[in-house]
Formats: structure tokens, sequence, C-alpha cells
């Protein structure tokens, strides 16, 4: 490698399920960099390759049909192409698809910018034995073509190849021109000249074509862009209105089709069947049983259902590893820090709270394994064709319902998950309710709970508190589509991708974002959080107690033989005092302070407290019940120690009341975060957050109410 | 006989005469492929028979039937174009 490399910045664009995303893993491998566009929440993947001298640098543009603006996609492909211009586009095109996969191709080519076209997936066509005619393409086209399989990834020096000679021609091709029909050309021509004149000499003769164009699609970014020329936008306006007038159709139509005349003669011309093949096409075949009238949505189900028992069956080993691991460190810990404060900061308060919810990593990365895999299939897209009919029911789009079922397993990722809702309020309306859905950090508190007190029926119970989660939030969509969020929703124009196998890199590759995506939450958040509530627990220090515990101690030991009957005297001695301090520590103070807002619910201070932790993340309400309840806060929801403590402390009904309140309260502190993240406000997230606690105080009420009734 | 979209039964085909309704739906659909004279085909139906799968231009897409029925086709035009294709 010379150190003066010359730079190339290169753009990945194409169709959603182009398989783009998978070629980009191909040449970038796992040295990339995930973040999002400026402004919006449409993930942004970079990655550098060196080639013949060249320092490539790509961007993965997110998947688009067209660069109309109309999607959020769409706008960041546009405004990425014109204002950060990149020396080349690498346009990919699904090859089995061709038509539909050009139309953004024949945009690309009105905007003039230097393209290299990659046939992708050409081995499937190869399989129907037709056959590309790629130097023709390339010569009709001016750009190079080339073929590549992005599974295997062949194909992908070509592509550097092509890139580098394009980079090294400085992009100078001759320039393609879309013809339309003569009326349209006469109005591109007349709206061109006035340009000119605005410009003068400053648009370059295909930007000015284009300029028209967009005028004359009544484009609302060129409009806006253009707006100071109110005479042009006049003139195009026009113009734009006597097409639409004497062909009876409006001008988008019009030009488009222009384009689809213009591609239809280019297969025409460069794609012929070499030798008949009887293609059985598979994809209707598989879509005959999996989108079945009657069979579609059990399987659908059972598909759920397995992700869920697989995540949470196989997830135990790791889960046990990691646990057995922070014990591990935690008593190296101990062991070789002094006793004192920084020790226990360091063991209970840092390794003791994030060593707990480490443990969910295994979960989080075998749910995005099964999530990773439907995507890549295609069945993805079918499982939202099953549930549009009842999403759509709700105010939501089919595509709605995977992000609700990811809540499932954590509400971060599925809140990200959201990002294919295309349309803004269809997407927050799926953010506002996905808390609802009860996440697996939740679990951990249902088990303890319902063991404890329904130990006859815990799993009917766990199952009631799942859909008493699913019930809300769907009733909160209804609501809120009803009220707030009225209008239209997106049109369900939805591609059913053909299946494929996916290939295991670009699934490996996601797993891996998401482990770090999670991890980084670990890091950040719940550590944070994790001090904070242990210096709430552990502050202030000295405080005065209502007996002396020591000389109580001191008795007991003298006074009692020793034996069984001492041992026991002793340990509820300390129960108490450990009770008595935690009392009077800063969470306890709080915790008794915010105890009568709940007191309607039935919960004591110590319930309070241990929702109060909760916010930091769920599963922590266990294990401050394990500090409350002073069995040690090494306990799990299987523990016995703790089940025996706290047999007896709660009325059944309150403790329903006390898993139903866990389960719709505000989300926990990681999802707030991402929730701020993904709407971009801060009064949505407030909102979230009030909504989340009014309605499970209401909830709480109710089943603590009925259930006295009932129990 | 000019119909709508959605008043085709599985299996059936029909070549698009012209998308009518909201812009935004017409815009998407016709980028999506969806110019006059493409023939159109109802693939398969979700549980309850909305929303529908049909194929055009050689994919798959899926629409609501609210929205099939803003998408006016023509079933006779389909035997003259597939006929042309067989001679083509």
């Amino acid at each position: 490698m010379s150190k003066q490399e010359k730079t190339v910045q290169v753009a990945l664009a194409g169709n959603p399920n182009s398989g783009k995303t998978t070629l980009f893993n191909h040449l970038t491998g796992a040295r990339q960099r995930v973040g999002n566009f400026t402004g919006v929440t449409v993930t942004r993947k970079e990655g550098v390759v060196s080639h013949k001298g060249w320092k490539i640098k790509l961007v993965d543009l997110p998947g688009t049909y067209s660069l109309s603006s109309k999607t959020v996609e769409e706008k960041v492909t546009r405004e990425y192409i014109l204002e950060e211009s990149p020396d080349l586009i690498v346009d990919i095109v699904d090859a089995g698809n061709l038509e539909r996969n050009l139309f953004l191709t024949t945009q690309l080519i009105e905007m003039d910018i230097p393209r290299v076209i990659v046939l992708n997936m050409i081995d499937e066509v190869r399989a129907k034995g037709v056959v590309i005619d790629t130097s023709n393409f390339s010569k009709l086209l001016s750009s190079p073509v080339v073929e590549t399989v992005g599974r295997s990834g062949e194909g992908k020096d070509k592509l550097l190849d092509a890139i580098v000679e394009v980079a090294e021609s400085g992009g100078k091709a001759r320039q393609i021109r879309i013809p339309y029909d003569s009326h349209v050309e006469e109005a591109i021509d007349r709206t061109e000249q006035h340009i000119a004149k605005l410009h003068v000499g400053k648009v370059e003769e295909e930007r000015s074509r284009w300029l028209a164009l967009k005028l004359l699609e009544g484009d609302s970014d060129v409009l806006l862009q253009e707006g100071d020329h109110t005479d042009l936008i006049e003139a195009a306006k026009e113009e734009q209105f006597k097409l639409e007038e004497s062909h009876g159709e409006d001008s988008q139509t019009l030009l488009a089709d222009g384009r689809y005349g213009f591609i239809h003669g280019l297969v025409q011309e460069v794609e012929s069947k070499s030798k008949s093949v009887t293609t059985q096409n598979l994809t209707r075949k598989i879509d005959q049983i999996l989108l079945n009238r009657l069979l579609g949505l059990p399987l659908f189900l059972f598909f759920m259902w397995l992700m869920f028992q697989t995540t949470f069956t196989i997830g135990q080993y790791p889960m046990d590893w990691i646990d057995s691991g922070v014990s591990w460190f935690s008593n190296m810990m101990s062991a070789a820090l002094p006793e004192g404060l920084v020790r226990d900061l360091v063991v209970e308060g840092i390794i003791g709270g994030v060593g707990g919810i480490v443990i969910f990593l295994p979960n989080i990365v075998l749910l995005f394994l099964f999530i990773s895999f439907f995507e890549n299939t295609g069945y993805m897209a079918r499982a939202a064709f099953l549930m549009d009919h009842f999403m759509h029911g709700i105010g939501l789009h089919g595509k709605a319902f995977i992000p609700l079922l990811m809540g499932f397993g954590c509400n971060v990722p599925a809140i990200m998950a959201a990002r294919t809702i295309e349309n803004p309020k269809d997407r927050l309306l799926t953010i506002l309710i996905n808390p609802f859905m009860s996440c697996s950090a939740r679990l951990p508190v249902y088990v303890l709970l319902a063991g404890i007190f329904f130990s006859e029926n815990a799993g009917s119970v766990v199952f009631g508190l799942y859909l008493a989660g699913i019930f809300v939030a769907m009733s909160a969509a209804y609501i809120m589509k009803k009220t707030m969020f009225k209008g239209l929703s997106d049109p369900f124009v939805m591609e059913l991708p053909p299946y494929r196998i996916p290939a295991l890199r670009s699934v490996i590759i996601h797993m891996w974002e998401k482990a770090v995506e999670f991890l980084k939450k670990v890091s950040g958040i719940i550590l944070v959080g994790s001090i904070i509530i242990w210096f709430l627990q552990a502050f202030p220090q000295n405080i005065e107690l209502s007996m002396d515990y020591g000389a109580a101690q001191n008795r007991i030991e003298q006074q009692m033989v020793a034996g069984e009957e001492q041992t026991q005297a002793l340990a509820k001695l300390s129960n108490a005092q450990a009770q008595e301090e935690q009392e009077k520590r800063y969470l306890g103070q709080i915790g008794k302070t915010i105890q009568p807002i709940f007191e309607p619910l039935g919960f004591d201070w110590k319930g309070s407290i241990a929702l109060l932790t909760g916010f930091v993340a769920k599963e922590i309400v266990v294990s401050t019940f394990g500090v409350l309840y002073n069995t040690g806060n090494d306990v799990d929801e299987e523990s016995v120690s703790l089940r025996e403590a706290m047999a007896g402390s709660m009325a059944p009904e309150v403790a329903l009341a006390f898993m139903v309140f866990t389960l719709l309260y505000m989300p926990c502190l990681a999802t707030i975060a991402v929730i701020r993240r993904e709407t971009q406000s801060l009064g949505w997230t407030m909102f979230s957050v009030g909504m989340g606690l009014s309605v499970a105080w209401i909830l709480a009420w109710v089943v603590v109410r009925v259930a006295r009734v009932l129990l | 006989m000019n119909k709508t979209l959605a008043s085709l039964k599985p299996g059936e085909s029909g070549s698009l005469v012209k998308i009518e309704g909201e812009n935004r739906l017409r815009q998407r659909l016709t980028e999506m492929g969806f110019i006059k004279g493409t023939v159109v085909g109802v693939d398969s139906t979700a549980p309850f028979g909305d929303p529908r799968s049909y194929s055009i231009r050689g994919y798959q897409i899926s629409l609501r039937n609210a929205e099939a029925e803003q998408i006016i086709i023509n079933q006779d035009r389909v035997m003259q174009s597939a006929v042309k294709e067989n001679v083509g």
C-alpha cells in the first residue's frame, strides 16, 4: 500500500431485496462503521476497501425503489447523492427482476452520476436459462456492468476493478438520455431554457434536464429549492398543467411511462433465453403452504413460538456460563479489594448491576438470529402480509407486527426495528406502544411473584400477563389512531421477495451488530444507573438505629446454647438490622415518600422501592427484593430463600397488581433513551413515560379491586 | 370490460388501464411498474381475504383490497398481449 493512496467515495444504491447489504458485507467484511444519517433514524453503514492503489470508501445507502423523496429512505438517498456528491454510485440491480430494479437506474442516469451497474444474484437468472448480454448492456447504459452473486461473493473483484476503472477515468462517460413522449420533450426543452436564463452557465446540461424533469413532476423538494424563482415555478406549473390536460394523466405517470418504455426496450435487447428450462417456481410453491389461507396463520404462530422457545431454552446455557463467570469475577474482586466502600461499589454496584443485565445477551443474540433469518429468507414480508388485516384493524401497518413481536425480547432493538415503517406517524405509534409488549427482563419478576403467590397456576398467570400486554398495546394504538394520529396511513404496497437461502455472513454480521448495540447500552446507561442505585442504597452511611444490634447479638451468643435455635435467633436479628438500615438509607426514604402513591394499589414501601429500581432495568426488581427481604441481592427468581421470605408479605391480589404494574409502567432507562433517539423528541419521550405510568396505575388498581372479589 | 383489480379471483389476470384515487398511491405504484398495459395477476390471499398478493413484471407485491379497488384493469386486453408475447 502506498502512502499516497488515491481515494474514491462510492455509494451503494439499489432496491430493497436487491442483495445490496449482503454485497456490502462481502466488500467490507467486518470492518464497518454503523451510524445514522444526520437528523434521521436511517442506518448508515460505511466501510473502506483498498484495491489497486485506490482507497475505496463505501457507503451503503438505504434500499429504495425510487428517488422521489416520499419516504425517509428516498429522501436520505437523494440528499446524500445531491449534497455529499459521491464520486460514483454502484447501482445494485436484482438481475432476476430487471424491469423494476432499473427504474431507480433511470433516475440515477438522469442525475448524471458516474456509475457502475451490478447485476446481482446472476446465479438465479442463469438457473432459469436466461442470458444477459452484459457488454451490450454496458454500451447501452454507458457504464460498466458487472455480474455478481452476493451470497458467495462471486464477481466481487470484478466490481472493485470496475470501480477503479471509473475512478481513474474521472467518471467521464457518454451521457445517456431517457427519451420521453414528444410533448414531454418539448415541455422539458422550454423549462430548460428558462433554467438556463436563471442560472447562466452554472447548471451543466444534464443537471438542467434533471431539474426540468423534477419541476415538471412537481417535486416538492426541488420546488422549495427553486422557491426564489417564482416565474420559473409558474412556467413549470403551466407546462405540467398543459401536459396533464392533453394526456389526461398526471405528469409523474407520463414520466414513469417514458422510463419504463426505455427500460422495456433495454431489457428486450440484452436479455435472452438460452435454453428452454422449465422453471418450477419454488417461491410460488412455498407460498402455497406458508401463505395458505388456513395454514398460513397457524404456521406463522408456530414459527414465532419456535423462535421464543429456542431463544429461551438454548439461551439458558450461555446464560449459565455468563452467570458463573460474573460470580467468579465478583468473588475474585471481593478477595482482591480491601473491605470498604470501594469494594462494595465495585462488587455490588457495578458487577452486580451490569452482570445482571449482560446475562440477557444470549437471548438478544438468538432472537436476532431468528429475526435476521426471517428477514433474509423473505419470510418477514410474508409475516406482515399475514398479519396486516389484523394490524390494520387497530390502525397499524402489517410491518408494525414485527417490532411489536420483538418487544417480547427487548424493547430496545424492537423500537429500532420500527425503522422499517415508512410513514412517520405509523412509526411513532409503533414506538409508543412497544413498551407494553412484555420484554424478557420482566419475566423474572413474574416468575418470582407468580411462583410464590400462584404456584398452582404460575404458567397461566405469566401467559395472561403477556396477553394483557398485547391487549393494552392494541387498545392504546387504536385509541391514539382515532384521536391523535388521525389521517391517512401508508398505502400497503409491499414487495414479497422471492424466498432465498440467507448468506451466513450477513446473518452473523447482523447478530454481531445487535450484540454490540446491546453491550453499548449496558456499558453506558445501565452502568451509570447501577452506580446510582447502589449509592442510594448504601448512603447515608451513618444512620441511627433503633437499638444496639451488636449488643443484642452478644447477648444472644452468651445467653443461648449454641445450636439451631441460636442460629435462627441470630439470623432473625441480622435480618431486622439490615431491614432497618435499608429503610433509613436514601432509597428507603424515597420509597417511603412515594409509597402513598402506591397505597391504593396495596404496595408497601419495599414494593415501591423495587419499582423505583426497576426503572433502571426491570429485572432489577428481583434483586431489589433480594436486598429488601434480606436474603442478599445474590438472588434470582428461583431462589428458595427469597421465596420463603416473601411469602405472606403480600396478598395474592396485590402480587397480581404488582405484576401488572411491572408489565405496564414506564419503560426502562435504556428504552427511554432509545425512544428519545428514535423519535428525536423529548416531548414524545415524556409522553411515553407518562402514558405508561398512568395506564399501569389505573389497571393495577382495577386488578387489585377485581381480584380481591374473585380470589 | 373494465374491472377493478380487487374483483379478480386468484389465478386471474388483466392488463392495467389506470390507477384512480389519491396521488400518493398512484405515484408509488407507478414507480413499482404499474404502467398502462402492464399485466397484473392475482396470486394469494391473506387469511381474512385482505390483503392479497399480485404478480407484476416478474415479481410479487401485496396490496390491500381498498388499494386494489383503485386499480382499473381490463381482462380482454390481457389475452391479446399474451398472444403477442407468444408470437414474439
